[in-house]
């Protein structure tokens, strides 16, 4: 993990645009002044008066007031809107960035880390940065320069109050701080009685039936009331916490106030100050209550931002074990496929044994090859190794005689393409689906593609056509038509070699022959790899594999091994072209459960 | 606005549910807020001598006397409206969670939506709606010290106090004119927020298909479509936002410089002491706030509206007063706690007639279509059929879960006419198929509040003993939540012998099937049968649940074949 404070990372982020955070910032020093000025109109109005100015100067000054808090007014939402602006284009930088850092993240994060909780770090994390740069910061900067100034001009006045008044600051800066962060943990135990109160009622909710069935209702209720108790306890006690803490600055602040008048006495009855000094001194003392407030105000915002960047840095820091550093190119036109003494084995502890044991595989390039297995047989783990979703523990894959290990991952991608068995569907219409949110690609390339598939009168058939929703996960069609959508996925991409995932649930007969139809048109001219559930599909490929735990037991045409006499596939030829493969390959009579 | 909702009405109720402590709120906060009346008049005096160089050290001692009175105050009232807030919520919660739960009567109700978006009536929602009856208590006292203060200023200067009223006036006005526009800008925020959020969990879902296609930078480029929609939507609520804030914090100023404004023909005829200035421009920084409050009184009313129509769904339909029922409510720590409500009498079933009973679902079509059934008393019914033939359903509306659409239950020959209410312990008892149980002791999931009851038979009858002797708690132990700590089989056996707890006279047990092996299955039908005192409608697949049945039912498409 990389050490990078996340205070520096910040600054990295705001970095391109340092223009126009500066600019912020100056306009945030200025508005940060402008409270300065109430107090001292005040006083010189006072001492005018007393001197005897002319009606006009006092209505110039009393006008200046007015001018003033207006002006304070516009400021701040000038610089609300330009800090909320930067804020939000810094941190929208990054969720692309992280977004991009996730999605080239290897199966095994994946499957560590589910999409809520990436969610909850590329956004959430993020949000509380952009919070943090735009309310903040803002804040926080111009409180500072109105304290700074505050003590400033107090100095200018009258040093020895000046550096009471600074001395006084500091001291109750440090105690709000430390009491603010007790107030914390009261806190926290309180938002966790609530959380108990609430987890109760859901659970009973969820389990209403079982509760009016069973006579539990006032059980229920009785046992909410207990865990709304523990939430008053709770609640009194953070209040406790939050009315002292509430008591000990407004005594701060009063005492100070009195001080300060106590002091204003002296200096006057002395001559030092005139009365609109004194007047203004203390009225300075009243005013630190605000940028104080919010400066303790923020703390928490400051912990939650640096524990958000933090976790951001940590996940930036997460490193593929798929390395993509190869130049390679790969040969024009369809691939021929070469697996050299290939083996795999997951490093899970739970799960030792060899997925894949020394496979051989050659294909020649535009053949179509059936891949028939039970399952944990090693069909999986072989088509993530020809997607280099995972690397070979020994041996090596290559496709047109170039390893795909030395290729870079964007051209692999380009030249290969896959329908697997659970096609992911997206919440989205039926374009965004089929193109994957490309919008450079036109509805007439759409329907171009789904007319030589066939499917045109499929798509056109839904609601909307192609500007069809689904659901959540694709709701709305069924597992055989998500391949239909998979297959014109891969039919717009025009990929050299293919790997078909075959759906094993059911599908319905006129869903089927549409996948029939377009699998047909799609492996033309393509070296195509199926993995396969149906006997029906295998027999209109060229060659046929048979898998069994991870190693090769049968390759051949599918001329060679029909006519063969013992061949597993002659067997179950036999056994019905309606059968499910992976129900009759079950033959050699073993029971082991699924490996997960 | 549903006309049910009575927003004042409703905040009388809210109040007066701790009448006494509601009492007490107001006058402590309402003297609270009025307390910088006399610390600014204090502050006046002390400026007045100033300027006379006479001696302050008595009114600084006043003021500090004064200052400490209000931290007292504000301690007090603050233990009252703790208590009094959580009370009003906990009796909203109260009666929507009865409303969800209770065996039948007026009340009951059933859930419109999803346990966790239902969630929200009873946080948001409450929340809102007490916060609401709560603004009055602020509004309240911040009105009064502005009556009071502009009493006060128009005794030194009529002028000044009249030119303050402008600003304030103006201010609420622009206020409320803001106001729902922030909320509109927040609510487009959410939105948009919830987009991003959304698209984000779809790509990282799909990771793969995006990967494989090599279209990640595609999805990429919708994602800033997404993020650059939400930050015009964040900076516009961020802006409007701080507009209010700001107008409310510049008031203050506003206020300050008019008076200064109105001020100076006095101050030019030597009619204004600097003490008067101090005290007007004290009592302007307060009645800076006053627009604030008023603001938040009508928003908050606003919301409130929503929130109570919201939690009215949580309510049986058209008694949104049952909302604010006053129900005991014991959380103090003087209270004695509430306990469960007794069962009802026992009146032993000889025999339970159905006649036509019909439910339909509506959505699917699905239910049960004239069913006529008379049973005798402690007989073993076993209702049988495919998937979807009404099964759980005929259970179901036997228990009073669901409702009839027509047909009547009939009880020793008596007419029931709140299923639900009846079909309770220990007239009956329901097994769902798959039962839920919830994250406290196993004993507590077995008693459901009734612990004058023995467990150790019911614990053998249905084989948990076994399972206890193996867990160093026994019926102690908690099952974590939603039972997630026990097997299938052992959370089937925990509902069972909640329903069993009682002896009910009628059991209604749907599919155990698939949470118990043949064995379990088959010992749990032996010992109902000899415990011999509860009738048993059962649904089962099993032979052997037939083998051992007085009468198999088998239904199809909701009737009986």
């Amino acid at each position: 993990m990389g050490q990078t404070s996340p205070w520096r990372a910040l600054f990295g982020l705001l970095a391109p645009h340092r223009v126009r955070a500066g600019v912020i910032s100056a306009v945030l020093t200025v508005a940060g002044v402008l409270p300065l000025l109430g107090p001292l109109l005040i006083g010189r109005f006072i001492d005018d008066a007393d001197a005897g100015a002319t009606s006009a100067e006092l209505l110039f000054i009393a006008g200046l007031y007015v001018a003033v808090g207006l002006g304070r007014q516009l400021m701040s939402v000038a610089v609300a809107w330009s800090a909320a602006d930067l804020a939000w284009t810094v941190t929208n930088e990054l969720r692309s960035d992280l977004t991009r850092h996730v999605l080239a993240l290897d199966l095994g994060f994946h499957r560590r880390t589910s999409p809520g909780e990436l969610v909850s770090r590329v956004d959430g994390d993020v949000t509380a940065l952009s919070e943090f740069i735009a309310s903040f910061v803002v804040k926080a900067v111009s409180a500072a320069v109105t304290l700074v100034g505050i003590v400033a001009v107090v100095t200018w006045q009258d040093w020895r109050i000046g550096l009471g008044l600074g001395v006084y600051l500091a001291a109750a800066i440090g105690t709000l701080y430390v009491m603010r962060n007790q107030a914390v943990d009261e806190a926290a135990s309180e938002q966790a009685a609530n959380g108990r109160m609430l987890g109760e009622i859901e659970e009973r909710l969820t389990g209403a039936d079982d509760l009016r069935g069973n006579g539990g209702g006032s059980h229920a209720v009785a046992t909410f009331q207990r865990a709304s108790a523990a939430v008053l306890r709770s609640t009194l006690q953070r209040e406790k916490q939050g009315v002292t803490l509430w008591v000990v600055s407004n005594a701060v602040f009063v005492t100070g106030g009195l001080i300060v008048l106590a002091v204003d006495a002296a200096l006057l009855r002395r001559g030092t100050i005139t009365l609109g000094a004194a007047y203004m001194i203390f009225q300075y003392t009243q005013i630190l209550r605000e940028p104080l407030g919010q400066l303790s105000d923020e703390t928490e915002a400051v912990q939650r931002a640096a524990g958000g960047m933090s976790r951001t840095i940590e996940l930036m820091a997460e490193e593929s074990s798929i390395v993509n550093t190869g130049e390679a190119t790969l040969p024009s036109g369809p691939l021929a496929l070469h697996l050299d003494h290939v083996s795999f084995s997951y490093d899970d502890e739970d799960n030792p044994i060899p997925v894949l044991d020394d496979v051989d595989i050659d294909l020649a390039a535009g053949t179509t090859l059936g891949v028939l297995g039970r399952t944990g047989s090693g069909k999986t783990t072989l088509a993530r190794l020809l997607l280099r979703l995972v690397e070979p523990t020994a041996g090596s894959v290559a496709f047109g005689g170039v390893d795909i290990s030395s290729v870079p991952m964007r051209d692999l991608r380009a030249r290969t393409g896959v329908v697997s068995q659970d096609v992911h569907l997206f919440a989205a219409s039926i374009r965004d689906n089929l193109v994957l949110f490309d919008d450079s690609i036109s509805d007439e390339r759409v329907r171009v593609a789904l007319g030589e598939l066939e499917l045109l009168d499929w798509v056109e058939g839904m609601p909307d056509g192609l500007d069809t929703v689904l659901g959540p996960a694709g709701s709305g069609l069924s597992a055989g038509e998500g391949q239909l959508i998979a297959l014109t996925r891969l039919f717009l991409r025009e990929p050299d070699l293919v790997l078909l995932d075959e759906a094993s649930s059911r599908v319905d007969p006129v869903t089927e022959a549409r996948v029939t139809r377009a699998v047909d048109r799609l492996v033309q001219g393509r070296t195509a790899i199926v993995i396969a559930h149906r006997l029906s599909t295998v027999e209109r490929l060229d060659e046929i594999l048979i898998l069994d735990s991870g190693r090769v037991v049968e390759h051949g045409t599918q001329e060679s091994l029909r006519t063969s006499d013992g061949s597993r596939y002659a067997a179950l030829l036999a056994v019905g072209s309606d059968h499910e493969v992976d129900a009759a390959l079950l033959e050699p009579a073993q029971t082991e459960s699924e490996t997960p | 606005m549903n006309p049910a909702v009575r927003p004042m009405w409703f905040a009388w109720r809210t109040g007066i549910f701790r009448g006494r402590i509601w009492a007490w709120c107001w006058l402590t906060w309402t003297v609270f807020y009025l307390m910088p009346l006399l610390t600014g008049w204090l502050l006046k005096l002390a400026f007045d001598e100033l300027e006379r160089s006479g001696s302050i050290t008595m009114l600084l001692i006043w003021i500090g006397v004064a200052e400490s009175f209000s931290w007292v105050l504000f301690a007090i009232s603050v233990w009252f409206v703790i208590r009094w807030w959580v009370s009003a919520l906990t009796l909203m919660r109260t009666n929507m969670l009865h409303a969800q739960t209770a065996s039948g009567g007026p009340r009951a109700a059933q859930l419109p939506l999803s346990p966790s978006e239902a969630i929200t009536r009873f946080q948001e929602d409450a929340r809102d709606a007490v916060l609401w009856t709560d603004s009055w208590l602020d509004g309240a006292g911040i009105i009064a010290y502005g009556i009071g203060a502009l009493v006060i200023m128009s005794t030194i200067s009529k002028v000044a106090a009249v030119v303050v009223l402008v600003p304030l006036v103006t201010v609420t006005l622009i206020t409320r004119f803001l106001t729902p526009r922030l909320y509109a800008a927040r609510s487009a925020d959410r939105k948009a927020a919830s987009t991003v959020n959304s698209f984000l969990g779809e790509m990282f879902a799909g990771m793969l298909a995006f990967r494989l296609a090599g279209r990640e930078e595609a999805g990429i480029a919708r994602l800033e479509q997404h993020t650059s929609l939400r930050r015009r939507t964040a900076v516009r609520d961020t802006v409007l936002q701080q507009a209010i804030d700001g107008i409310a914090s510049s008031t203050s100023d506003v206020v300050i410089g008019l008076t200064l404004l109105a001020l100076v023909p006095s101050v030019r005829d030597g009619n204004l002491s600097v003490g008067d200035l101090a005290l007007f421009v004290a009592y302007a920084v307060q009645l800076g706030r006053v627009p604030r409050y008023v603001s938040r009184i009508i928003t908050s009313r606003e919301q409130a509206i929503v929130s109570y129509e919201r939690m009215g769904e949580m309510v049986a339909t058209d008694r949104l007063d049952d909302l604010l029922d006053h129900r005991p409510v014991t959380i103090e720590r003087r209270d004695t706690m509430l306990t469960r409500d007794p069962d009802p009498g026992r009146d032993p079933l000889n025999r339970l007639e159905l006649s036509s009973l019909t439910a339909v679902y509506p959505s699917t079509g699905g239910g049960i279509r004239g069913i006529d059934l008379s049973i005798r008393g402690r007989s073993f019914i076993v209702v049988t059929g495919e998937v979807g033939a009404g099964k759980s359903t005929l259970l179901r509306t036997i228990a009073g879960l669901d409702e009839l659409d027509s047909g009547s239950i009939i009880w020793n020959g008596q007419l029931i006419e709140d299923v639900a209410a009846w079909m309770v312990p220990p007239n009956a008892a329901y097994l769902p198929q798959v039962p839920r149980l919830f994250s406290e002791s196993l004993a507590s999931n077995i008693a459901l509040g009734r612990d004058d009851l023995p467990l150790d038979d019911i614990l053998a009858l249905t084989t948990l003993d076994r399972d206890l002797a193996e867990m160093p708690l026994g019926a102690g132990t908690r099952v974590g939540a939603r039972g997630l700590r026990l097997s299938g089989g052992q959370a089937q056996r925990v509902a069972a012998a909640r329903s069993l707890l009682t002896t009910p006279e009628l059991l209604l047990i749907d599919d155990v099937s698939s949470a118990l092996d043949v064995a379990t299955e088959l010992e749990l039908w032996t010992r109902l049968r000899e415990q011999g005192r509860s009738t048993i409608i059962a649904v089962s697949h099993r032979q052997l649940a037939f083998d051992l049945a007085d009468e198999v039912i088998t239904l199809r498409d909701g009737r009986i074949v």
